[in-house]
This record gives C-alpha cells, sequence and structure tokens, in this order.
C-alpha cells in the first residue's frame, strides 16, 4: 500500500518552483530591509572584531621577539614603540622592577585588555544577529501565518497540517539563519581576510604568498559544493514535510489506528517515510563529509608550508623566528573565515531551499483576497441572491450551473437533499470559503466579489457539524464569537443555550481550560457552546451545517427556544436531516445534484407529494417506534 | 503555561541526555568504535601538528638546518594527507552514526505514540508531539556529529600540550629548576576554570534552552490546532483574532530563543575571553620566573607556543557545552515522550481470544476521565450475545465513556467488563480489539486512497472484500461514480466527501473487520433519512449475529434494539424493551414524548396517512 500522503507535492519534488536565485534573493532582502541600522552596526562590531583578533598575535610575537633577544622594532610603528618604551621606563622608575618584568606587565595588560574587547565585541555581536535574524524570522513566520488565515479552503482541503508546519518552522528558520547573520558574518569575514592580509603583507611579503595561492582554491571547492548540495537539502526539505505530515495525521487518527489495531502497519509506513528522509539526510550531509575536509586541508597544508618557506627564511635570516609564529597563529585566524566562506555557500543553499519554499506559499494566492481597500459592507439587512453561480471543485466537473436563489432578508431558508447533494457547496460559497468561477453573489445588492472580506466575514457565522474547540479556556473559545464579548454577556449566551449551570460547575468556569478538539466535552456539549458563541456574534446572516444532528432530542428540546433565538431577526440557513429544525422554516429548498427541485413552504411541499414529502415521510417512518 | 517539572531540569546534569542515547549508541556500537577510532586518528594527527613544529622551532635557537626542516616538512605532509583521510572518514563516519540513531529514536517515539492510548492524547497536544519528534530529535545531530569529534580532539590537544609541558618542566628538576614544573601546573587553570564556568552555568542555560524548545512546541501547538480548525476560523471570520494569538506565541517563542541567544552570546566568547586570561596569567608567571631566572626565555617561549595551541581549539569548547546542554534539554523533552506511562496494557497473563461469542457485562464499574468526577458510577449491565442494545441518554450522560470501555480505551477505576465471562483484562489489546468494531462520531478519514481507508483495519484485504463492505455501507454506489473510484485519495480529513458520505465509509471500514461486537457511536447523525434508512436496514443485516450496541440520538435506531439502556449522569437509569419501558414513567417515557412531539411538529394537515402515523405512538398525558 502506498504512503499515507497524497502527491500534492509531486511538482515540488527536488526540482524547481521555478524561481531564480536573483527572485530569492529578493525576497529575503526585503526581510532585512528594517534593520539596516543593525546590520550596520553589526557590521562595525565585526570588522573590530576583525581587527583586535588580528592584534592578538602581534603583542605574542613581540613577547616572543623581546624573550628570544632578538633586536627588532617592537611593533614596527614608531608612535606605538615610544608609548611602549617610555610607559616601560616609567614602570622600571616608579616599581623598581626589572626591564623584562615592566615589558612583560605592559604586554599582558595590553593582551588583557584586548581580550576583553574581543570579548565584549563578540558577545555584542551574537547577540545582535540572533536578534535581527530571530526578528526577521517572526515576521516571516507571521506573515506566512497570516497568509495561510487568508487562503481560502481549496488550499486547506488539499494540503496537510504537519506539511504545511515544515514550512512555516524548518524552512523559515533555514532562511532566519541566512538573514540574520550569515550575509553580515561573511562580509566581515571576509574584511577579516583583508586586515590580515595587510598584516601579514608587511611583515613578510613573500611568506604571504603561502595562503594567498590557497585561499582561492577553498573558495572554488565551496563553490563546487553548490552544485552537489542544493538538490540534496532540497530533498532532505521534502521528506521531512512528508513525515512532519504523517505524524500529525497519525495523531488526528489515533482512536480509529487503535479500534483497527492498525498501529504496526502504521510504524511500517513511518519507517518507509524515515528511511526515505535518513537517505537524503546521509546524502546530503556527506557533500558535506566531502567539501568540508578538503577545505580545512588547505589550512593544514598552508600551515606546512608556512612552516616550511618561513623556516628557510629564518635560516637564511630574513625573517626572525617571532615573525614565523606569528605567521603560524595567522594562518589559522586566516582560514577560519576563509573555510566559513566557502561553507557560507552550503548555508545559503539551505537559506534558498527555505525561501523557494517559503515564496512558493507566498505565491499561493488566495481565491478569495481579503481586498482591504475594498469598500467596507456596511451593516446589512441580510438579503441573499445567487445569481447564475457556476461552481466546480475539480476542473470541469460543475457542481452548479447557472444556480440562482433569492432569499429576502431576515428569512429561515432550509436547504434539505440527499447526502452529497450539494448543499453544504451553497453554503460554502455563500461564506466565502470557496470562490465561484461565474456568476454573482448579491448581499444587500453588493457585489460580495467586490467588498472588503473581512467586513463581510464579521457579519455572517457558520456553525459546521464538525465544529473545531481549540484547546483554550471556554472564555476564549467564546470570544471566537465576539471578542470583544464581556464575562457576564458570556454567561447570559451560555445560559440561552442551557451550558450555564454545567460551566458553573466546572472547576474554573469560564476559564476551565479545554482539551484539543474540545475533548472530553460531548459532542452535544461541544455544539452548545458553539451557539453560544453564535449568539455572542450577533451575525446577519447565520449558517447552521447540520448544527443540531449531535445533539439529542431531549436537549433539542431545550434548546428549541435558544435555536429560534439563534435564527430571530437574521437571515439563516439550516441544513438538517432532522427535519423538525427545519420545519418553520419561512422557504424550504430541496436540492439534488445541483439543482432545486422543489421550493416552498412545509406545507405547500408536503402537499405537492414531492420529494420533499417522501423524505418527511421517511423520517416519520424511521421515528415511529412501532414494530 | 507554566514548565511542570522545573526541578528536573536543573538537577538533571547530563543524566537525561546520557539515558536517552546509551541504548542507541549500543546498538550502533560498530559504527561508534569506528568513529572513536578515526577520530582519534585525526585528533592525534592535529596535535601532532604543532608539537613538530613547536620542536622543530625549539631546535632554531641552537640549530635550524635544512635538513631538519626538510625532514619536518614531508613529516608534516604526511599529517595533513592522515588528517584528510581522518577528517572524511571521521565525518562519513559521524554522520552515518548520528543519523542512524536519529532514525532510530524517530521510529521509537512513532512507535510509543502509536502504542500510547487516548488518555495520553488528552495531555498531549499535537502540536507539542511534533515539535518534538521533528525538531528535538534533530538537535541531537550537533551532539552526535561534530560535538562529540570535537571532544575528542580538545582532549587530545590538551593531553599533548600538557605532557609536554610537564615533560619539559620534569626534565628541569633534577637541575633543582622547579620553574618549568610550576609554569605547567599552572596551564592547569585553563581547562578548570572552564569547566567550573560551564557547570556553574549549566543548570539556569538548561532552563533557558528547555523553555525555548517548550516555547517552540506551544507556538507549533498554535499553528497545528489553527490548521487543523481553519474552517471554524473562517466561518466566524476570526483570522485576525486568531493571527493575535499566533503572534503572541510567536512573540513568547522570539523572547525565549533570545535569552538561549543571550548564553551563548556570553558562554562562547566567554571560553575564550578565559583562555585569553589564562595566557595572560602565564605571561606573568613566566615572565616573573624568567626575571628571577628560574626558566630561561626559551623555556619560556615554548611554554607560550604550547598554551597558543590549545587556545584555538579552546573556542570550541564553549561551543560544545552550549550544544551540549542544548541537546539535554532536548533529551528532557524527549523522554517526556519516552518515560511516558502507557495506561492501558497487556496483562501479563493475557490471552488472545478470538471468535468470541460476544456476550458482554459490565459489573461495578467505575469511570472516570480525571479522577475528580465520575463519568460512569456503578455500572451493572449484561449484554447477551448477538443482542442489540440501544444506549440513550442526555449529552454527557455517560454513553460514550461506557462503549469507550469495552476496547479499553480507557481502563474503568473499580469494576470489572467481561466479554464471554472473560475480564477484557485477560484478552491481549490486539485479541480484544480485533473483536470489536467501533463507528466513532467523527468520521476520519486518512489521506489514502478510499480503498486503503476501508481495508484500514486490514491492509490485504483484497478490492472484494472491500466492496462487499462498502455495499452494506450504502456507499459502492456513490464511490463507483467516482473517476478513480476506489483508488480515489480523499483528503486529510477527507474532505473531499460529504460528512455522511465519511461516516459511511467509516462504516465500511468497520464492516470489513466482520467483528463479533459492533458499536456505532452515534454515527448515522450526519445522514440524511433515506441514507439513514437504508443504513438501518442494512444495520439489521450486519449486526444479525454480532452483539451491537448503538449509540444514537435518533429514535430510528429503536426499532431493531431489543433492550434499550437509559443512562443519566453516568448510571444506568432503565433497562428494557420498547414495550416494557413505555409503560413506566420516565426518561424513556420522556424520550419517546419528545421524539412524539417532534413527529407532531413534522404533521400536516388533513392527511390521513400522517395522522396513522403519528397515532402509532402512544400517546400520554400529562
Amino acid at each position: 500500500m502506498t504512503a499515507i500522503h497524497t502527491d500534492a507535492e509531486k511538482e515540488l519534488k527536488r526540482g524547481s518552483f521555478g524561481y531564480t536565485d536573483m527572485q530569492l534573493y529578493k525576497f529575503m532582502f526585503a526581510y532585512v530591509k528594517p534593520y539596516l541600522k543593525e546590520l550596520s552596526i553589526i557590521l562595525f562590531l565585526m570588522i573590530s572584531f576583525s581587527i583586535s583578533t588580528a592584534l592578538g598575535p602581534v603583542i605574542i610575537q613581540t613577547t616572543i621577539d623581546r624573550f628570544s633577544s632578538e633586536e627588532s622594532l617592537l611593533f614596527g610603528n614608531d608612535f606605538i614603540d615610544s608609548i611602549f618604551l617610555s610607559l616601560s621606563q616609567s614602570l622600571q622608575n616608579s616599581f623598581n622592577v626589572s626591564i623584562i618584568w615592566s615589558e612583560v606587565i605592559i604586554l599582558g595588560i595590553s593582551y588583557l585588555l584586548l581580550q576583553c574587547l574581543i570579548f565584549y565585541l563578540s558577545y555584542k555581536r551574537i547577540i545582535m544577529v540572533t536578534e535581527v535574524g530571530m526578528k526577521a524570522e517572526l515576521t516571516i513566520r507571521l506573515e506566512l501565518f497570516s497568509h495561510l488565515q487568508e487562503l481560502d479552503m481549496s488550499y486547506h482541503d488539499k494540503n496537510e497540517v504537519g506539511r504545511i508546519m515544515s514550512r512555516l518552522t524548518g524552512d523559515v528558520n533555514a532562511i532566519r539563519e541566512m538573514i540574520g547573520g550569515q550575509v553580515v558574518n561573511n562580509f566581515a569575514n571576509f574584511l577579516t581576510v583583508i586586515t590580515i592580509l595587510y598584516f601579514i603583507l608587511r611583515y613578510d611579503p613573500v611568506l604571504t604568498l603561502v595562503p594567498l595561492s590557497l585561499i582561492p582554491i577553498v573558495i572554488f571547492i565551496g563553490l563546487l559544493s553548490k552544485k552537489f548540495a542544493r538538490p540534496r537539502r532540497k530533498e532532505t526539505r521534502r521528506t521531512n514535510s512528508i513525515m512532519m505530515a504523517n505524524i500529525g495525521e497519525a495523531i488526528a487518527g489515533i482512536k480509529v489506528t487503535k479500534g483497527a489495531n492498525r498501529e504496526p502497519e502504521n510504524v511500517k509506513i513511518f519507517r518507509d517515510l524515515n528511511n526515505q528522509n535518513f537517505n537524503a539526510s546521509v546524502r546530503a550531509d556527506s557533500m558535506n563529509a566531502i567539501f568540508f575536509p578538503l577545505m580545512l586541508a588547505m589550512q593544514t597544508l598552508g600551515v606546512a608550508l608556512i612552516f616550511y618557506v618561513g623556516g628557510l627564511r629564518v635560516i637564511s635570516g630574513a625573517i626572525t623566528i617571532g615573525t614565523l609564529t606569528a605567521f603560524l597563529f595567522y594562518n589559522s585566524i586566516l582560514f577560519r573565515p576563509v573555510v566559513l566562506l566557502g561553507q557560507f555557500y552550503q548555508q545559503l543553499q539551505d537559506a534558498l531551499t527555505g525561501a523557494e519554499r517559503a515564496l512558493a506559499l507566498f505565491d499561493t494566492k488566495t481565491k478569495i483576497p481579503i481586498k482591504p481597500e475594498s469598500p467596507q459592507l456596511p451593516l446589512i439587512k441580510g438579503e441573499v441572491i445567487f445569481d447564475h453561480i457556476y461552481f466546480e471543485y475539480e476542473k470541469n466537473q460543475p457542481i452548479y450551473d447557472k444556480f440562482s436563489l433569492y432569499v429576502p432578508a431576515g428569512k429561515t431558508i432550509a436547504l434539505v437533499g440527499k447526502t452529497g447533494a450539494g448543499k453544504s457547496t451553497i453554503i460554502n460559497l455563500l461564506s466565502r470559503m470557496y470562490d465561484f468561477q461565474d456568476g454573482e453573489l448579491l448581499i444587500d445588492n453588493h457585489n460580495i466579489k467586490d467588498m472588503n472580506l473581512n467586513s463581510f466575514r464579521s457579519q455572517i457565522a457558520v456553525v459546521p457539524q464538525d465544529f473545531f474547540l481549540f484547546s483554550n479556556s471556554i472564555k476564549l473559545n467564546l470570544k471566537l464569537g465576539n471578542p470583544r464579548a464581556t464575562e457576564e454577556e458570556m454567561w447570559n449566551a451560555l445560559d440561552m443555550v442551557g451550558l450555564k449551570s454545567f460551566v458553573k460547575n466546572m472547576s474554573d468556569g469560564l476559564d476551565t481550560k479545554l482539551q484539543e478538539r474540545g475533548g472530553r466535552l460531548s459532542v452535544g456539549q461541544r455544539q452548545l457552546l458553539v451557539f453560544a458563541a453564535v449568539l455572542l456574534a450577533d451575525p446577519r446572516i447565520l449558517i447552521l451545517d447540520e448544527a443540531t444532528s449531535s445533539i439529542d432530542v431531549f436537549s433539542e428540546l431545550k434548546i428549541q427556544k435558544s435555536i429560534q433565538l439563534l435564527l430571530k431577526n437574521r437571515t439563516s440557513f439550516i441544513i438538517a436531516h432532522r427535519l423538525s429544525t427545519i420545519r418553520n422554516a419561512d422557504t424550504i429548498i430541496v436540492i439534488d445534484d445541483g439543482q432545486i427541485i422543489e421550493q416552498g413552504t412545509h406545507d405547500e411541499l408536503i402537499s405537492q407529494k414531492g420529494d420533499y414529502y417522501d423524505l418527511v415521510k421517511n423520517q416519520i417512518e424511521l421515528s415511529s417506534i412501532n414494530r | 503555561m507554566a514548565i511542570s517539572n522545573q526541578d528536573n531540569i536543573l538537577n538533571s546534569n547530563l543524566k537525561e541526555l546520557i539515558d536517552l542515547l546509551k541504548p542507541y549508541i549500543k546498538s550502533h556500537k560498530y559504527w561508534f568504535v569506528f568513529l572513536n577510532i578515526i577520530a582519534i586518528v585525526a585528533a592525534i594527527a592535529q596535535t601532532m601538528f604543532p608539537l613538530i613544529i613547536g620542536d622543530a622551532i625549539d631546535n632554531a635557537f641552537s640549530d635550524l638546518d635544512l635538513i631538519t626542516l626538510q625532514s619536518t616538512f614531508f613529516i608534516l605532509i604526511g599529517l595533513v594527507l592522515l588528517d584528510l583521510l581522518a577528517q572524511f572518514g571521521a565525518r562519513y563516519i559521524g554522520l552515518n552514526f548520528a543519523q542512524r540513531i536519529i532514525f532510530d529514536i524517530r521510529q521509537n517515539i512513532f512507535i510509543k505514540l502509536q502504542n500510547q492510548e487516548l488518555d495520553f492524547y488528552s495531555k498531549e497536544t499535537t502540536g507539542q508531539i511534533m515539535a518534538k519528534t521533528m525538531e528535538e530529535v534533530y538537535s541531537l545531530r550537533d551532539i552526535l556529529t561534530w560535538g562529540y569529534r570535537m571532544t575528542i580532539l580538545m582532549i587530545f590537544l590538551f593531553l599533548g600540550a600538557i605532557s609536554s609541558m610537564i615533560t619539559l618542566g620534569i626534565s628541569e628538576i633534577p637541575n633543582n629548576n622547579f620553574g618549568p614544573f610550576y609554569l605547567a601546573l599552572a596551564f592547569f587553570v585553563i581547562p578548570v576554570i572552564i569547566f567550573i564556568t560551564i557547570s556553574k552555568t549549566s543548570a539556569n542555560n538548561r532552563l533557558v534552552f528547555y523553555n525555548a524548545r517548550f516555547k517552540f512546541g506551544e507556538m507549533s501547538e498554535a499553528m497545528a490546532e489553527n490548521l487543523s480548525g481553519i474552517h471554524t476560523v473562517k466561518s466566524f471570520g476570526s483570522e485576525n483574532e486568531q493571527i493575535e494569538i499566533f503572534n503572541e506565541k510567536n512573540h513568547e517563542f522570539y523572547d525565549a530563543a533570545l535569552k538561549g541567544a543571550q548564553v551563548r552570546g556570553l558562554l562562547q566568547p566567554g571560553v575564550i575571553f578565559i583562555i585569553g586570561l589564562a595566557i595572560v596569567f602565564l605571561v606573568f608567571i613566566g615572565g616573573y620566573l624568567v626575571s628571577i631566572e628560574s626558566i630561561t626565555p626559551g623555556t619560556f617561549i615554548t611554554f607560550m607556543l604550547l598554551s597558543l595551541q590549545i587556545a584555538l581549539p579552546g573556542r570550541f569548547i564553549g561551543w560544545v557545552g552550549i550544544i551540549t546542554q542544548d541537546a539535554n534539554s532536548a533529551a528532557i523533552r524527549l523522554n517526556e515522550i519516552f518515560k511516558s506511562t502507557i495506561s492501558v496494557n497487556d496483562y501479563p497473563n493475557a490471552k488472545a481470544y478470538d471468535n468470541v461469542d460476544g456476550k458482554i457485562q459490565f459489573s461495578n464499574v467505575t469511570f472516570s476521565y480525571d479522577n475528580n468526577s465520575l463519568a460512569l458510577n456503578d455500572i451493572n449491565l449484561k449484554i447477551a450475545k448477538g443482542e442489540n442494545i440501544v444506549l440513550l441518554g442526555q449529552t454527557g450522560s455517560g454513553k460514550s465513556s461506557l462503549v469507550n470501555l469495552i476496547p479499553r480505551f480507557f481502563d474503568p477505576i473499580s469494576g470489572q467488563v467481561l466479554i464471554d465471562n472473560i475480564d477484557i483484562k485477560d484478552f491481549t489489546l490486539n485479541s480484544l480489539r480485533r473483536n470489536i468494531g467501533v463507528v466513532h462520531q467523527d468520521a476520519f478519514l486518512f489521506t489514502m486512497s478510499i480503498h486503503d481507508n476501508i481495508a484500514f483495519g486490514k491492509p490485504n484485504a483484497s478490492r472484494e472484500e472491500v466492496i462487499i463492505s462498502a455495499k452494506a455501507a450504502q456507499i459502492h454506489e456513490y464511490i463507483m461514480t467516482l473517476d478513480h473510484g476506489y483508488d480515489t485519495i480523499v483528503g486529510e480529513r477527507g474532505v473531499t466527501l460529504s460528512g455522511g458520505q465519511r461516516q459511511r465509509v467509516t462504516i465500511a471500514r468497520v464492516l470489513l473487520k466482520n467483528p463479533k461486537i459492533l458499536i456505532f457511536d452515534d454515527s448515522v447523525s450526519a445522514v440524511d433519512p433515506k441514507t439513514e434508512k437504508l443504513i438501518m436496514e442494512n444495520l439489521k443485516n450486519v449486526s444479525s449475529n454480532r452483539t451491537t450496541i448503538i449509540i444514537s440520538q435518533r429514535a430510528s435506531s429503536l426499532k431493531f434494539a431489543d433492550r434499550i439502556v437509559v443512562l443519566d449522569g453516568g448510571t444506568i437509569k432503565q433497562i428494557g424493551s420498547h414495550s416494557e419501558l413505555i409503560t413506566v414513567e420516565g426518561i424513556y417515557k420522556e424520550f419517546i414524548k419528545a421524539v412524539n412531539e417532534q413527529v407532531k411538529f413534522m404533521d400536516w394537515s388533513d392527511n390521513d396517512e400522517q395522522k396513522n402515523l403519528s397515532k402509532i405512538i402512544p400517546e400520554e398525558s400529562k
């Protein structure tokens, strides 16, 4: 049997989302832009850091040369030397210490100060780099999340939760690492290389040739790795997100799994996905295992060459032992940023992969944009006109063709029809979960496609059958309806749906935390809770999609009043299989195969003796207990 | 939300990490041994490097000649090659070792998750679990690959340097010159200070890292919930509030992660700083010793060079310390899953019983979800084999709780549930559940083909078997209208099907198992009367020879109930057949009255047929 995931992402396999690198850089750069000031400070810190780091060996070299009593200009700079000598002189005079001792103290203290400076600079830099990166990450993630809120159901229906989540975690993470510090870090590393090259050129131009000839090789290896790394990284990401989707679904369906004794089979499927991810990771990391040691080998090779060439020059007296030591020291400082520059390329690949996947999500446009710039829908009365609506979920398979329906404001409309007749589709269109392809939907004579979506959504509420409660307090779940509801209003609403005493008896009242998906409340209680939220929302158009079917008969009788209350003063659409719920509707519409086949009041339709009549008869028969 | 196990985190040291990794390292011991060998070879090559150079430069004071220079150079080149090969090997083996362990850990988490029972899932959220299986596991990779390799390298570099120093120091002792020896001892200050710094800050850092991980989990939680409930969010147009909620979690994670960054920012350069300090310290002591002529300047320079050798790799100690602490926090979170107890287990003497008759007995069963309020209180009920039972009662009266006990989704706190007079605790879970088919309220479909969804409990079922079940569940015809028929993939939550269609697929899924005990947990509420009728008629067929328990809000189910059990507030109020119960005052009579009222509600004037129908149900006067 095939894996648990669909082919939804097959176009994204290992190849291209079709973005050029330039587009991806642009995308990433947009998130760094607000932090140019911080970045320039980071750059300054980095440069100071490079210089201070480069100074360390100077002090050491001086110390070594002093002790090996070579005659040399201390720092090679008259000004600094004069300061050094006069300081040393005054130390000797005032504390009566030997020359060596006084020089050691001065060198030691300057080294100490330098270390303090380096510490401060790197501390500051690490914090700032992380902060900028994380702030950018914060923004990207929030924007992606907001974008997901905007995407219509045709996207969400096709993409598993786990897979989407991987975009918001792993991929965003990779971008963060890049834009946070890597670019600046590497620019600074580049400067470090230049600084050190300047220093060592002044020491000994000949010896400088050694690292100078090796550095391009390192960079070349880095570039070479790009070619191999990127497709492999992408494959790792892809397998990762599939695995995540599988875990998500395994958790969501755990109850079914338990009942079906299916655990071993699920484990087997997961093993496959896990294995794919393992192979992809090993393949990707193997590139690292090949290229990184090569780059490092250039550094050690540099040490050997400097030793040899430098040794020759020491023998010939061209340079001092101290200089040679300093060169050996500089070599490792020099190669670290170079190797990092090479590695930077790999991280860049990671970031580009992440950026690709994030950008692809951004570029998945909602078919139902919020249109914040569009005119606000004024407070509506609730007149609804479907005018020649054409709609299909899949290409060329119309669910509705030229569907028209007029609903006057304030009326209650019941939609009836057999399972799968298309009732839910109508309300999905009305609530703008899905976009219809042709025709017009008019609310109070406003073409709804031209209006600000938020202003419409705030006036409409849908209660689906599988209503989702959040693992949050009852209070916050009620606030889904109206974020500004007061506690008093909440208690009132709970009272009206008959949940007041139940909630009162709970340990924390309104603050009682519900479990994921509202667990442990019975389905009926969950639905009553949702009704309370609807009462708080007080929408102009209300849609009850099978909302009462899980409520038991006792409770239904009890809440009959609150349902009437719910329906009062607003345009309501009801889908219910329990026909008693729709008995009082102003108009009952029977739908079959995308067509309105009957329309009228209960009494009218009964007298027609058509489909509705059959349905009612069926139900009464079902309800009669006579055997 | 607060972190509950703060003390545990503060006290754990590296115990949690070691506990977690030990068995995996054991099972991949060959990789581990290889990794060690080759990492040691690499470390030795790298340690030799400065030692050889230092030695050669030392000689320079006396007689650095061309021949020494050349021979040293060739040795160095040899070492470069050795190091290169060792690095290739160490990295390759390291990544294989790490990925294999990661593979195993993920696999074991998944197995644990699959074996966990429902009460676990009422405590852990999907978001946190997903964060743990993906992110936390991933963070172990760093420590397993270069963290470990680095540690070996540093130990060797240090040992190399310190042994040269001590050798140097000891060689001077016979001359009654203790100076170099003291200097060597002073060198020990470096690792001691670093070790103290890292371990002193460790507990607090672990908490910081744990907190960042925890907040990441909370953010994932907000994400997972939102995406699962996106339809609801859109229904209420509460996208903006959701964005706000997410933003808050996003920010909390940011704050927590930034604290982690502060730790990194301090510890990483901090260690480098300490090394710098130590070098200064050495310079002072050395300078002093030189000034009192206890050591020669040459000896002093050798010491300087040796200490510098340690300075460079030393900068990684900070890193290793951080990732170790971070990995330990990750291990704590992983162990939260691994060490979670599975509440429902096979008992030691459990046996597999197949083909039970289907007689069920509840004896003095009391059950609670949270040990606070009782969901079921002292239930006694005998269900004969092949009997059809309808459970009736208000929302929250304990109907679902009662049926959840039969397949041991939960265990009662007291009392017994027996099937065929055998305590269900004496069944292996597997065989128990094989005998029971449950159709749940929420019709959950997996992202796979309809065929695979129906064959979920029996993956090797043939198409014929699947079709037979689908026909029994009244969904075959619909499936045949789909382009790909049984091979149609249904979305993550089966959204391309309507609620009723989904429900029928799940019914087919259960029928395929052909269980002796059938449980319908309010599973017809989402279908229209016509389909309901069809399902009910089919149910009559499929329920023959099976013990069937139906929870339903529909009166239709009462029709073929042999007995009706009325629950209220977790206790059984009434048991009996329709004709028995209808004659006594009680909840059942009220229920019938309510149904009646609904039927009456549907009434229409001057229609004889309808009047006849409504008279079928005996009217009661108040």
